[in-house]
């Protein structure tokens, strides 16, 4: 069974990205166009 | 899933293979210095910080900080200074913090970890400015320490300000000046005052910070001339430094040039320097630069630089702390590279293979790694057969997966793999011992410049020399977005082979 | 988790109301993702940051998630994220995220 999509239209959105795994300009990538407005995202570097 | 999808242009083809004149660059030697340094884990960005904010934070961190002994009995530094092969790594149970044991006698193959008063005393030689200033008693010990050594009666010979017990009580009290401490000493042996009292770039922190570079720097450039033949100090033409600190004031915070102070120190007298800057990747460019420049006959020797990153000490020691383990970020390291004519020896750095990151590959680490390892393979019509050992990040597990922030050198392995397998260059199923097959373990403090590729030179050399590999690949990695004037990273890889490798 | 964003997930929180915010997370352990999972929802597990104590109680997802997925174009998926899905503890991850949200 397949999995109930999250709804993003109409939230506000806090991508919390990280450099060795997905980086937060690839998850902004990635739901473009999915009608959430970006609140704050950033990128973590932990090394 | 339908193999790898990219918005750039098809790989093999999308930069021509340059034509070269014929010097070709060679990689001549290389060496490592670790500057063994538990009292200035303290002046680290986040201990400072938090030491600010906790009273009782020192005292915790005092308390779980190795000895000299201890750091010079711990797996990874052997293998930082070549007394143990990579190859241990794998065979010693993770962690190794809890298996302290001696290394082999004798001389270590790359560099000598330097116990932390003669570092200290070493700041004070290296600062003109007379900034650092030294408790009499102190260097009347410490002088003949350092006149005594091989490695560091070179960088001893100005003798540096010194203060009588009641001046330096006057002078620690201005709230302006660091204290210098040492283990085992009660009072402090020396003290760091600001270099202007209207210039953050010049406080006494930032004046510190840089001084530990480049000491550590010139330490491990005297390294490289005692462990090569036909590399005196004033044979050096150009000294790139790749180090992380940014040397400047405040009309140009890090318009300075790290690169000219180490080749001073060092006694370079008939060479000068350059920074190169790319965050942690800044080795790698600085390696094809230097080539480049030695392969156009623009200069003969380049001593290749990377200075200690004093900020980073105890970056993670709130996680150490917090599991009752060592701070083990606790010393400041160097590695210096020696790039000249082909001596019909040395490994070549092979220029047609420079695996660079374009603006439009993104952020992620496949892309990354698509640029940077494919793309050059593909671009010399090489499969990942031909490949004997690729080296990215070999941060110390030890000190990141204590930190919740995984193994990052296995990490990248196995990211490497997936994108090579989605490329179809191996099979699925090897993508879990890839690493084990091409890579490394990782054992480099977290200085992340150090920890590129950079660090693991002398033993690409060593196995080379010893038939093990016949070429490597040095993969390094930048954050770009940390100094948020992009989102981007950056990153770029060089190929060294044998030097009888076909052409 | 960095202090600066913690700061920054309070006041929008406080500004928006968590009915209308998501969080959507990219880090690559396990460990890491519950961290900025808890941080969140119950709280800095660290108590070092503006968010020790406050149960802000966002929505959060790792992108890894199967309702995340099932929400983003496959093309863009495929392009964007699979690869990295495939290289990192994917699996791991989303099972400490539904445990953790089954409490």
């Amino acid at each position: 069974m397949s999995a109930e999509p999250i709804i993003l239209n109409g939230k506000k959105l806090i991508i919390l990205g990280e450099r060795d795994g997905v980086p937060a300009p690839v998850i902004e990538q990635a739901i473009a166009g999915l009608g959430g407005e970006v609140a704050y995202a950033a990128t973590q570097c932990f090394v | 899933m339908n193999g790898y999808r990219s918005t750039l242009p098809d790989l093999p083809g999308r930069y021509k293979v340059p034509s070269m004149p014929t010097n070709r660059p060679v990689i001549r030697g290389a060496a490592t210095a670790l500057a063994h340094t538990p009292s200035l884990v303290r002046y680290g960005s986040k201990p400072f910080r938090e030491a600010t904010a906790k009273p009782d934070f020192l005292t915790n961190l005092t308390r779980s900080l190795w000895s000299y002994n201890d750091a010079c009995r711990y797996l990874p530094n052997q293998v930082f200074i070549g007394s143990q092969a990579p190859a241990r790594l794998w065979e010693v149970e993770q962690p190794w913090f809890d298996k302290l044991a001696d290394a082999d006698g004798g001389e270590p193959p790359f560099g000598h970890i330097l116990e932390e008063r003669r570092f200290l005393a070493l700041l004070a030689c290296a600062d003109p400015f007379k900034h650092v200033l030294l408790r009499e008693r102190f260097w009347e010990q410490m002088g003949p320490v350092l006149e005594a050594a091989r490695l560091t009666a070179p960088l001893a010979s100005r003798t540096p300000a010194l203060l009588t017990d009641a001046q330096m009580d006057a002078e620690l009290e201005s709230s302006n000046s660091l204290p210098l401490f040492a283990a085992g000493e009660g009072a402090p042996v020396g003290v760091v005052k600001t270099g202007h009292s209207e210039d953050e770039a010049l406080s006494a922190s930032v004046l510190l910070e840089n001084l530990c570079c480049k000491v550590s720097g010139a330490l491990a450039v005297h390294e490289l001339l005692n462990h090569v033949d036909g590399l005196g100090p004033s044979d050096v033409d150009l000294v790139l430094s790749c180090s992380e600190e940014a040397v400047g004031d405040r009309y140009q915070r890090g318009g300075g040039n790290m690169a000219k102070a180490i080749a001073e120190f060092a006694g370079c007298d008939l060479g000068t320097g350059i920074d190169i800057k790319d965050f942690c990747a800044a080795p790698i460019p600085a390696m094809v630069i230097g080539a480049s420049l030695v392969e156009s006959g623009v200069f003969e020797n380049v001593v290749v630089v990377g200075g200690g990153s004093l900020p980073k000490l105890g970056m993670k020691s709130l996680y150490h702390l917090e599991q009752g383990i060592p701070v083990l970020e606790d010393a400041l390291s160097a590695v210096a590279v020696w790039i000249g004519r082909d001596d019909g020896r040395g490994p070549t750095v092979n220029l047609e293979a420079v695996g660079r990151h374009p603006v439009k590959a993104g952020a992620a680490l496949d892309k990354q790694f698509r640029e940077l390892v494919l793309e050059p393979l593909r671009r010399l019509e090489w499969g990942i057969d031909r490949l004997d050992r690729v080296v990215t990040e070999v941060h110390n597990p030890d000190i990141t997966v204590s930190a919740k922030a995984g193994d990052v050198a296995a990490r990248n392995y196995k990211m490497m793999a997936a994108m090579l397998a989605m490329a179809k260059e191996i099979d699925k199923s090897d993508i879990a011992g890839f690493g084990r097959a091409k890579g490394v373990c990782g054992y480099a403090p977290t200085q992340g410049h150090i920890a590129s590729g950079f660090v693991y030179v002398p033993h690409a050399l060593r196995e080379m020399a010893a038939g093990d590999i016949r070429n490597c690949m040095l993969v390094a990695r930048a954050s770009l977005f940390l100094g948020q004037m992009t989102e981007l990273t950056d990153g770029m890889s060089v190929l060294i082979e044998r030097n009888d490798a076909p052409q | 988790m960095d202090l600066e964003d913690q700061g920054r997930i309070k006041e929008l929180a406080e500004s928006y109301g968590k009915d209308d915010i998501v969080v959507l997370l990219g880090a690559p352990t396990t460990e890491s993702s519950q961290v900025q999972f808890e941080t969140v929802t119950t709280g800095d597990p660290s108590y070092a940051g503006p968010l020790a104590g406050v149960e802000l109680g966002l929505p959060a997802y790792h992108v890894f998630e199967p309702n995340v997925k099932a929400a983003i174009d496959p093309d863009k998926y495929e392009e964007n994220i699979e690869i990295l899905e495939m290289g990192l503890e994917a699996d791991a991850i989303v099972d400490a995220l539904a445990g953790m949200r089954a409490g």
